[in-house]
């Protein structure tokens, strides 16, 4: 072999290598871009299950109220059973604040006999859920003057 | 510059290159972890809520033919510790510690956190209740709240979830 084509040689290898490397770095960017953006994804869907549990905790229709009082973090029994009947029958409307989302209320202590309240159930075609957000929270029973230890469960399905 | 030397610069080089390449790959996977700004914001909300919330759960002891909240077993276990409740669930000490419990295993417990319950007055320790989360872990996140008592002293209760 001549010393020329040697160096050709040499050449044709060393750019190999690089082309190999180029290659290697692409499909690491590539994939650490698709990881990426799924993270992306169950991040949102996070984010928007917090917004949810946040916006449901201060939403008028539950909140308990004492002489025009509001109470943080509180929200009023009776308002919530019948916030069941509502959230149903206006799903149109409460999808534009709650979206993909499972939302239920589960007594914790004192304890009932219905422990877990469904407030809002996504009704369309979902694939997968994200990890659940749990807000602590009181459950006022006007009636019988009990204060319950409850935790709300926000699911956001995607 | 001889040929020999001009090929070791080459070889140098390519492992620059190299070695820059791992680098920058290295880097690229450490800043594109997920960042948990949800993740934290949700157990933000869960911890700092936790303990307000339970203070004002009404419990079974019944004190003058009212259920007692937490808070209200808190104050009597501080000032009257003997005084019991009058639907025979024993004193106001063991009805805090039986519905803290509850509360505590129905939550964090049975979503496998680990975490510690602390209520004391300075030394004085009123309950405690720990699950996998004792003095030697290092990472933890604290919230703690203090509750006046009518005897005018501060309960100081502490939530540490590891």
């Amino acid at each position: 072999m001549k010393k020329a084509q040697i160096q050709s040689m040499e050449s044709i290898v060393v750019l190999i290598i690089v082309t190999i490397m180029l290659v290697i770095g692409i499909i690491f960017f590539s994939n650490f871009q698709g990881q990426d953006s799924e993270r992306m994804l169950d991040q949102e869907r996070e984010l928007n299950a917090v917004s949810v549990a946040l916006q449901m905790i201060n939403l008028e229709e539950l909140r308990c109220s004492t002489a025009t009082i509001r109470t943080e973090r509180c929200v009023d029994k009776l308002k919530l059973n019948a916030f069941v009947g509502i959230s149903n029958s206006n799903y149109d409307f409460y999808f534009d604040k709650f979206g993909n989302t499972n939302i239920s209320i589960q007594l914790i202590h004192p304890k009932l006999e219905e422990e877990k309240i469904h407030i809002y159930s996504y009704t369309g075609n979902f694939t997968s859920a994200s990890i659940h957000t749990f807000i602590p929270l009181t459950v006022f029973d006007p009636i019988n003057n009990v204060r319950h230890f409850a935790i709300m469960e926000v699911r956001a399905l995607s | 510059m001889k040929k020999a030397q001009m090929e070791i610069m080459g070889l140098l080089v390519i492992v620059i290159l190299i070695m820059l390449f791992i680098f920058f790959s290295f880097l690229f996977r450490t800043t594109s972890s997920p960042s948990e700004i949800a993740t934290d914001f949700s157990n933000t909300q869960l911890i700092s809520s936790f303990t307000p919330t339970m203070l004002e759960t009404t419990t079974d002891c019944v004190f003058a033919r009212n259920n007692e909240t937490i808070s209200g077993l808190l104050n009597t276990c501080v000032t009257n510790s003997a005084r019991a409740c009058s639907n025979d669930v024993g004193t106001a000490c063991v009805a805090l510690n039986n519905s803290i419990e509850k509360i505590l295993e129905n939550t964090l417990e049975e979503w496998g956190i680990s975490y510690s319950f602390n209520a004391s007055i300075g030394p004085n320790q009123i309950t405690y209740f720990e699950s996998g989360c004792n003095q030697s872990v290092r990472n933890f996140r604290l919230e703690t709240l203090i509750q006046p008592t009518s005897a005018g002293n501060n309960v100081r209760l502490d939530l540490k979830v590891c």
